[in-house]
């Protein structure tokens, strides 16, 4: 302990101990009598050593580094400014990338957010988080682990006045804002006097939905507005960074008192039956998940005992965080992982370049070098001078990528349009990432090339080559990318379907949330068709529970997939599916199944369809006819094969109603939602258009982004291809005088500049697109089926890297053959 | 350990130490002074020895040693250690 004072004490004495020590030694030699001075030995030597004992010069040395290093640098700031240029990018595309992930998982910002916890009833039909608000007033009263209850839930198709779209409109306990510790951006948040039955008809507003529909305008507040045709009046905005509990984002907030208000719903909303509400609850402090598990399962005992017929006999209630990690979806998962993969492709071709620029410095510096270890310094301190150099350069480097990558996230969250709740903010994961990516990539680049110059040898060139064939490989992955990509946009949806798209649109009732049984569903399904073909302007309309380009039933017969929808009878004519074989099933055939021609070749390959049977959801079903293939589904998978059932009691309460317009039916929408009203359910009506324009939508981000990202990797190609030719003509300056001056013509010269790499161009660009045509499988198979695999825009994403590589080596070329003999051979 | 125990006798200056070290050993052992420096550096760091600014006898400034408790410690366990090791050496050399 006390040698570890004395040490750091030294450090911070370290000049007054050097200059005791030089005038000690001074008067040791002055009392030393002449003809023994030589025996004092070096003052030099002894003076390191002595300095050694205190174990700081590691530092000296260091600073002596970083001075060097700044000295070389800033000798060369054309040099330095480049490779920080470079460098910042690559690990700022990557920096970008990690906000976005780190923006979507970001927690909840609420108070307290670990002691807050979520209900779900595990029953013999699964696990579900809604409750009946009978239920959750039971378990407020009687248990004593939660500190506070909060109750959410949501009604599907509310209107503002006249605007189509539909709010999900999240209805919450009177407590929810003040026990998340919410403050209000203007006005004042929902209170339990809001959530008393007769109060007024009070509503939050959501930060994004009030900058989108009212333009961020303060004045709403107190102001009325009305909602499925009932005055609301507005109390307040909701900051940004709150989108929301359970449902995210949430449009408008209003007290869960005022559901029957809005909806029109009657007492039974109310009871056991109806299953629909949220439970969220705080604990208090102390007690753990199993704890209170533990009690609310003794709790469910108590209420089943009161209400036997809605408590499942075995039903217990599962007690989760409520900030459990979001599942992600497999293909958000694929297409996080590519986009991974394509900045981190950005990153190493940012290395590549930087190694090479590095290589090229070593080899201008190599005189300078080979004096250092002439005069005595070690290898490996000159590699370590090196590497220090090497990592000032990574180090201004992270601190640019870390403005960059906080302004390339922010132009990706306007690109993408997300909820204004994301944030980005530069957080110490983004540091570290930051940090530990520039450490990397420093080995990365600048390992290599210390050695090589420490070294020096023929392998310099080999390395330049392999570092040059990655580099190429990386710009044109990204060029064909964004180019296939680019083309989709322009493609637009072309699918080959059958059915008038543009003309029809979907009306959602959404019966399974109204607790409809399947008869009276099936019942109001076919009331409302009726009623909805009388319509003007409407001349077809039927049922299926898969309205088509807008959700999909997948379920897997002997290992194929199968796109399954069960539909009324009169689906078949309103898609404009013709009959190919057998016969359609009636509308009471419960055990019939109409498939589509490229299913009957999938499933029974060279035999007739008719008569065959498989088991789908549940129930043996026969093939009683096939008809053409509607192509509904191209637009996720390619190879969609599909299959229909008639409606029956298990999924009648899934039914939508879909109808064709003579004109635009976007028109219509209004007329569709008040012709289709029912009580208490305002449907949602939807066009199958708008379905599409979403998808494009999608496309045209993607496009957006990996664009952005090709433009990144061209820019990196075009600045490192210059900068190799260029050092390939300084360094052979006076080869190409001499062939000039032996009789060599113009393309003689060329090609022994761009000879030796012509190797390493062609195995890098074969490289690209290899592994280009496996990312656009991967693309095509889980989001954008519809696609054409085509050659043009690979062709076109080569074509354009030629070009860049072209101009790139326009000025160094130009360079070569201007060299004048006479001069080149004097050049040194 | 010559240095430390030529401290034993009260604090000196670098170049005393090395005359006492010196006319000790009847100038049998000729080192280089300077290399005494390194040491004394390495023993203060250990605390053995602790210095003092003074002025020496020519009028330069210079720094006296003076041994520590720890010091004193560390010559008794160098003497110890090479007692041992001499004996074990002359035993060899009685009985080879």
């Amino acid at each position: 302990m006390g040698k570890f004072i004395r040490r750091l004490s030294a450090l911070f004495h370290r000049r007054r101990l050097q200059q005791e020590l030089e005038e000690e030694m001074a008067a040791h030699r002055e009392m030393m009598p002449a003809d023994r001075q030589r025996h004092f030995g070096s003052t030099l030597r002894f003076q390191e050593e002595a300095g050694d004992q205190w174990g700081w010069t590691w530092l000296d040395h260091f600073r002596q580094d970083i001075a060097y290093g700044t000295r070389s640098l800033t000798r060369s700031p054309g040099f330095a400014l480049t490779a920080i240029a470079v460098l910042s990018l690559g690990i700022g595309v990557n920096l970008a990338e990690i906000h976005l992930f780190n923006a979507l998982l970001h927690r909840l910002q609420v108070r307290d957010l670990d002691s807050l916890c979520r209900f779900f009833r595990v029953t013999r039909e699964g696990t579900s988080g809604g409750f009946s608000l009978p239920a959750i007033e039971f378990y407020q009263r009687h248990n004593t682990v939660l500190s506070a209850m909060i109750a959410e839930t949501f009604v599907p198709g509310v209107f503002h006045a006249e605007d189509s779209e539909d709010l999900r409109c999240s209805m919450v306990s009177g407590n929810f804002f003040e026990e998340l510790g919410i403050t209000p951006v203007y006005g004042r948040l929902l209170d339990q006097q809001d959530d008393q039955p007769g109060a007024p008809a009070v509503a939050v507003l959501g930060y994004g939905y009030w900058q989108s529909r009212f333009g961020g305008d303060p004045g709403i507040v107190l102001k009325t507005i009305r909602l499925n045709g009932k005055p609301v009046q507005v109390v307040g905005i909701a900051p940004s960074r709150f989108g929301g509990l359970v449902q995210q984002p949430a449009p408008i907030w209003m007290p869960i008192s005022q559901l029957p208000y809005l909806t029109g719903a009657g007492r039974e909303w109310m009871d056991y039956g109806s299953q629909r509400t949220f439970m969220l609850g705080r604990l208090k402090p102390g007690i753990s998940l199993e704890a209170a598990e533990a009690q609310f399962r003794s709790l469910t005992a108590g209420l089943r005992s009161q209400q036997p017929q809605s408590v499942d006999r075995n039903e217990w209630l599962k007690v989760r965080p409520a900030d459990a990690p979001l599942a992600i979806k497999p293909e958000a998962l694929v297409l996080l992982t590519t986009c991974f993969l394509l900045v981190l492709l950005v990153l190493l071709s940012a290395c590549a370049n930087l190694g090479n620029m590095l290589l090229a410095r070593g080899l201008a510096r190599q005189r300078e070098i080979e004096i250092r270890l002439a005069v005595g310094a070690g290898r490996w301190r000159v590699i370590r001078q090196l590497m220090t150099e090497n990592l000032m350069l990574a180090g201004l480097a992270s601190v640019a990528a870390l403005l960059l990558g906080k302004l390339a996230a922010r132009i990706l969250l306007r690109i993408i349009e997300a909820p204004p709740n994301l944030r980005i903010v530069t957080d110490w994961r983004i540091v570290l990432a930051c940090a530990v990516l520039g450490l990397a990539a420093t080995l990365a680049f600048g390992l290599a090339p210390a050695f090589q110059t420490v070294k020096r040898g023929p392998k310099a060139t080999r390395a330049r080559k392999i570092l040059v064939s990655l580099q190429v490989a990386v710009s044109c992955v990204l060029l064909i990318l964004s180019s296939f990509f680019t083309r989709a946009v322009r493609q637009s949806f072309r699918a080959e379907v059958t059915f008038d798209y543009a003309g029809m649109a979907v009306v959602d009732p959404s019966f399974y949330v109204h607790n409809y049984t399947p008869a009276q569903a099936r019942q109001a399904a076919l009331e409302l068709a009726a009623r909805l073909r009388q319509l003007p302007g409407i001349d077809a309309a039927s049922i299926a529970t898969i309205p088509p380009l807008r959700r999909s039933w997948i379920e897997h017969i002997s290992a194929q997939q199968l796109y399954l929808n069960a539909v009324d009878p009169s689906y078949f004519p309103m898609m404009r599916l013709p009959l190919l074989q057998g016969r359609m099933f009636g509308p009471v055939e419960p055990d019939a199944m109409v498939i589509g021609e490229s299913a009957a070749r999938r499933l029974w390959p060279n035999q007739s369809p008719l008569g065959k049977t498989c088991l789908i959801a549940q129930r043996v079903r026969t093939v009683t006819g096939v008809v053409k293939d509607s192509g509904a589904n191209l637009m996720s998978n390619p190879e969609s094969v599909e299959a229909y059932t008639p409606i029956d009691d298990k999924n009648a309460v899934y039914a939508t109603i879909l109808v064709h317009a003579t004109t635009s039916p976007g028109q219509m929408s209004g007329a569709l939602r008040a012709a289709a009203a029912l009580p208490g359910i305002v449907p949602l009506v939807a066009t199958f258009q708008s379905a599409i324009d979403r998808q494009m939508d999608t496309i045209r981000k993607t496009v957006t982004v990996v664009g952005s990202l090709g433009g990144v990797a061209s820019l990196l190609a075009l600045l490192g291809i210059f900068g190799l030719l260029a050092f390939t003509v300084a360094q052979r300056t006076r080869e190409i005088g001499v062939r000039m001056a032996l009789g060599a013509r113009r393309l003689d010269v060329l090609r022994c500049v761009l000879g030796q790499y012509a190797l390493p161009f062609g195995t890098g660009a074969v490289l690209g697109v290899a592994v280009a045509a496996a990312a656009a499988k991967v693309m095509r198979n889980i989001l954008f089926g519809f696609i054409p695999f085509d050659l043009v825009s690979f062709g076109a994403g080569l074509l354009l890297f030629a070009a860049v590589a072209l101009a790139a080596s326009i000025a160094p070329m130009r360079r070569a053959l201007r060299i004048d003999p006479a001069s080149a051979l004097h050049y040194e | 350990m010559l240095a430390l125990r030529v401290l034993l006798s009260g604090q000196l200056h670098g170049y005393g130490i090395a005359q006492r070290i010196r006319a000790l050993s009847d100038s049998v052992l000729e080192a280089e002074e300077g290399s005494l420096y390194p040491t004394l550096q390495r023993m203060l760091l250990e605390g053995w020895v602790t210095s003092q600014a003074g002025v020496s006898e020519t009028g330069r400034r210079v720094r006296f040693y003076t041994l520590t408790r720890q010091g004193v410690k560390q010559l008794k366990r160098e003497i110890a250690d090479y007692e041992q090791a001499t004996a074990a050496i002359q035993t060899i050399l009685r009985t080879a």
